[in-house]
């Protein structure tokens, strides 16, 4: 038979997998590699040597917040997964209210860079001159405040409220996609509801869980913004907050690289154990046979139920909407919104008179759009290639898809431009240079949910299709795409919102003329023109809900649904 | 078919993106043909200048005014636009670095707030020499001797506060070391501004002794000295170290509630450099910039905008900042700084408990 025949004969699947590799190629692991590959050198150039690792496990300030880095990743997890799969659950299996709200609540929580959301629980909770803090203090009559943001379980709080939405969308389109005949058996033969929850329900989709918390627990591993505000005003450091001064004067890439190494082998250790945990076990639920999901009745408690969630989203997407409002309404900001401070509309205005702004939201547009469906074919080129083949290796694609992750913000620009700013490519001071900074940051999220999806549909829908004679290329377009068409435009969406106000990549390749809207915002902050900020941030919420509730609209209610 | 509607919408889409892409920094290209050149040396470069098209100015030292002002004006003496990016000193830095690296260099000419970094670069061969005309009537201590970057804006350090909260300010430094008042001070470590100032004390009357004094009070130690305002505005602090004199004039013109003090005793001086990258893409454009920056009438623009002159003889003066007779500044010793970094910062986070 012969391999030659074999690839002559699939022919599209394979020039596919050729073209597919050489993507992954460029955009992930040339620049990266780079990065990696400098750690094992000094900074005078000198090795290869382990130097920089023995300089990180020893030096007591890098070791530490190599700890508080897992610190945060732990209380991270732990805290969205009691936030993230109640709602996925009660939105998916329930017959809980408000559904519609909570779908376009938790796109929205990240529709705004973290700093922002930090900033607004700092005027909130801050010890000193905390509003919530003061008024909690004056009516509990407390000798000092009760909270104080600045601190560990501050950051944990409030990352947690800004990416528990991860869990979510995994956890809520694994469950809306489960075929509810085997909770529905379980009813039959007399469990009760809680019963059939913990011994059917959850355990079908582990996966996504599982998939939701490893995106969760290395971002919290990763997050810059948040300890920025929050950590280092009391001396908490993590791996990125320490890494950033890494990047200064003068630089120390090495070192830096060798800092997100130890995100890197968490990843790898994070992946390696989710496939051994889920090898065995079969959990596809699609196949092919169709049952619309009975709801499950929570009689009173439903009402319980979407109070929690409603807390949820008041606390996540709310309270930053809220407060930002109210700064973008002052004309200073810290003093009250009396008489004359109450600036009306005018922060707004003044905005149109800001040139770089009309020209920065079409190009964060543009390239929200266009990084989203690079980003989405590649993942889903991914998540094929380790589903559906048996190519020895497949798990590196996994790796290479969710490596992004691991680097901050800043440690990708670096690369890319190491990368890609010379001979032949010269993409430094142009907006592709976004395009692919874009694309690599939502290849992990893009592939974490695509894979979710593709692992739910059985392979014998496509089986079928090829007994039937059809091409590989046939199948993919006619059969599996339009399963998964429904379940990607939603990832789409989130993709898209997430895209629109990535910060940290954005503000270091930030070059004149390619200003996008993220990086207007966070100049106004560095020029403490807050009032002004938050006016910018508030317009471009309302871009984003636009865009969320159109998608919703062309789509359906249920964008997950298949 | 819905996917050939859907893949002709992507096509446009990408085609939009080419153009603005290309577009990039969206200015007028060439300039309009210069009078046919003179027999000097600067007639000479403006031509060459001119021919170059355009120069590319990483502003890390600028304010956003002084660098749209100085700007504008370059671009209408000589017809030259001015294609700068408006960032932070860090992010300056990283990204010079980072061209060098991919041997990609795309900036003419940088200024940043932190004179140790021109002259380390001095010393790497990242700069380009470069004279101005008027080169002996900047102060001496401010440029350097070999020609390779010197300070175009001198700006104050003080202590920054919130205006709407407090209404009678502290006014010396023993004062401010009262335990009434909450201090923010950003950290050396992370901030050129504040490494400046933590030099400049320790080799002055102050000594080390004076962050003794401060940290007996718990002061907060923020990283950069961006968070300086947000900690002040937002109540979490009442007095911040360093204040940025241009800064807080730039955020008091916008309307925000943040003045500055300059304490009685002492005020440290921040230098902010500019430089001529070698092998630049417009070396004579960039030139032609750095020149206007240190000629009277580009200093007398940054006046304008906050800053002090750097000129010895006919200085513009700074309308609405303290003229410099009242004030006594104090230096920092960069040499000092640059020889003695690790030690210094070190020493700060020991006294101060920065970091646990």
């Amino acid at each position: 038979m012969g391999l030659w025949r074999h690839i002559s004969e699939e022919k599209g699947k394979y020039t596919a997998l050729l073209v597919f590799s050489l993507i992954i190629f460029f955009l992930v692991v040339y620049p990266f590699g780079k990065l990696v590959v400098r750690s094992f050198f000094t900074q005078e150039g000198m090795g290869p040597t382990l130097a920089n690792y023995w300089e990180l496990l020893t030096e007591p300030e890098l070791y530490s917040s190599l700890v508080n880095s897992f610190k945060l990743g732990f209380g991270i997890t732990f805290m969205t997964l009691l936030l993230g799969v109640p709602m996925a659950w009660g939105v998916a299996r329930t017959n809980m209210p408000l559904k519609g709200l909570v779908r376009t609540a938790t796109v929205l929580t990240f529709a705004s860079p973290s700093f922002l959301a930090a900033l607004a629980w700092m005027l909130l909770l801050g010890p000193r001159g905390g509003k919530l803090n003061l008024f909690l203090q004056d009516l509990l009559g407390l000798s000092s405040t009760p909270f104080n943001i600045f601190s560990v379980w501050g950051i944990i709080f409030v990352f947690s409220l800004f990416s528990y939405p991860l869990v979510y969308f995994v956890v809520s389109s694994a469950l809306d996609n489960m075929d509810a005949s085997l909770e529905e058996t379980a009813q039959i033969l007399g469990a009760s509801k809680l019963r059939t929850l913990f011994t059917i329900t959850l355990p079908l989709v582990t996966p996504a869980i599982l998939a939701g918390a490893v995106l969760v627990f290395i971002e919290g591993l990763v997050i810059f913004d948040v300890p920025a505000v929050l950590g280092t005003p009391v001396g908490f450091f993590t791996l990125s907050t320490r890494m950033y001064a890494m990047f200064d004067y003068p630089p120390r890439f090495e070192m830096a690289a060798a800092l997100a190494v130890p995100m890197i082998v968490v990843l790898v250790v994070m992946l390696l154990f989710q496939r051994l945990y889920l090898g065995r076990r079969q959990y596809s639920v699609l196949t092919g046979k169709t049952g619309k999901p009975q709801l499950v009745d929570l009689g009173p408690w439903r009402w319980v139920l979407a109070g929690y969630c409603l807390l949820i989203i008041f606390a996540s997407v709310g309270v930053p909407f809220l407060t930002l409002i109210y700064t973008s309404l002052v004309k200073a900001f810290g003093l009250p919104l009396a008489g004359g401070n109450f600036a009306g509309l005018d922060n707004y205005i003044a905005l149109a008179g800001r040139p770089t702004v009309p020209r920065a939201i079409m190009d964060s547009a543009l390239l929200a759009v266009l990084g989203t469906v690079s980003a989405l074919s590649l993942a889903v080129g991914g998540s094929w290639v380790v589903e559906r083949t048996k190519i020895k290796g497949r798990e590196l694609i996994s790796f290479l898809m969710m490596s992004a992750f691991a680097f901050p913000g800043v440690a990708l620009g670096v690369g890319l431009v190491l990368a890609y700013a010379g001979k032949p490519f010269y993409l430094y001071g142009t907006l592709w240079i976004f395009l692919l900074a874009y694309t690599v940051r939502g290849l992990p999220m893009g592939f974490m949910f695509s894979r979710s999806a593709l692992k739910q549909i059985s392979p014998d829908l496509e089986d079928a299709a090829r007994t039937l004679g059809a091409s590989w290329g046939r199948t993919m377009l006619d059969v599996t795409v339009p399963l998964l068409r429904n379940s990607l435009f939603g990832v789409g969406v989130i993709l898209f919102v997430f895209m629109f106000r990535e910060l940290g990549t954005s503000v270091f390749l930030n070059t004149a003329g390619n200003e996008v809207i993220s990086v207007v915002i966070y100049e106004l902050y560095e020029e403490i023109r807050f009032p002004t900020m938050s006016a910018l941030s508030v317009f471009v919420l309302l871009i984003n809900i636009s865009v969320v509730m159109l998608a919703r609209r062309l789509i359906g209610d249920n964008p997950m649904r298949m | 078919m819905r996917q050939w509607k859907l893949l002709t919408l992507l096509l446009i889409m990408v085609v939009a993106l080419l153009s603005a892409g290309c577009g990039g920094g969206k200015q007028a290209d060439t300039a309009p043909k210069s009078a046919p050149a003179a027999a000097s040396p600067e007639a000479d470069l403006v031509a060459k200048a001119k021919a170059e098209g355009k120069v590319v100015l990483y502003a890390g030292g600028h304010t956003r005014e002084g660098v749209e002002r100085i700007a504008k004006a370059f671009q209408d003496k000589y017809g030259i636009p001015v294609e700068y990016t408006r960032k932070g000193t860090g992010e300056v830095v990283k990204m010079v670095e980072a061209e060098k690296g991919a041997n990609a260099i795309r900036v003419d000419m940088i200024s940043v707030a932190d004179p140790t970094i021109v002259m380390a670069w001095a010393k790497k061969d990242v700069l380009a020499v470069c004279k101005t005309p008027n080169w002996d009537n900047i102060i001496d201590s401010v440029k350097d001797k070999d020609g390779y970057w010197s300070t175009y804006s001198i700006t104050m350090l003080g202590v920054m506060y919130n205006t709407a909260k407090i209404k009678n300010p502290p006014q010396s430094w023993e004062e401010i070391f009262d335990p009434k008042y909450k201090v923010v001070h950003a950290s050396p470590s992370y901030s050129g501004t504040a490494a400046s100032f933590m030099n400049a004390i320790a080799n002055s009357s102050e000594g080390w002794a004076f962050y003794e004094k401060l940290s007996k009070n718990k002061p907060i130690v923020v990283q950069s000295s961006l968070a300086l305002p947000q900690m002040l505005l937002a109540g979490e602090a009442d007095l911040g170290i360093p204040g940025i004199e241009s800064q807080v004039e730039d955020a008091k013109k916008a309307g925000q509630p943040v003045g500055l003090i300059y304490p009685k005793n002492n005020q440290p001086t921040l230098m902010s450099p500019i430089a001529v990258i070698k092998d630049a893409p417009h070396p004579n454009a960039a030139r032609l910039l750095f020149n206007f920056h240190l000629s009277p009438e580009g200093q007398k623009l940054l006046c304008e905008s906050g800053g002090r002159s750097v000129l010895k003889n006919d200085a513009p003066s700074s309308p609405g900042l303290k003229s410099m007779s009242e004030l006594k500044p104090i230096y920092t010793n960069y040499p000092d700084l640059e020889a003695n970094k690790k030690a210094q910062f070190s020493k700060f986070e020991q006294i101060m408990g920065a970091s646990r």
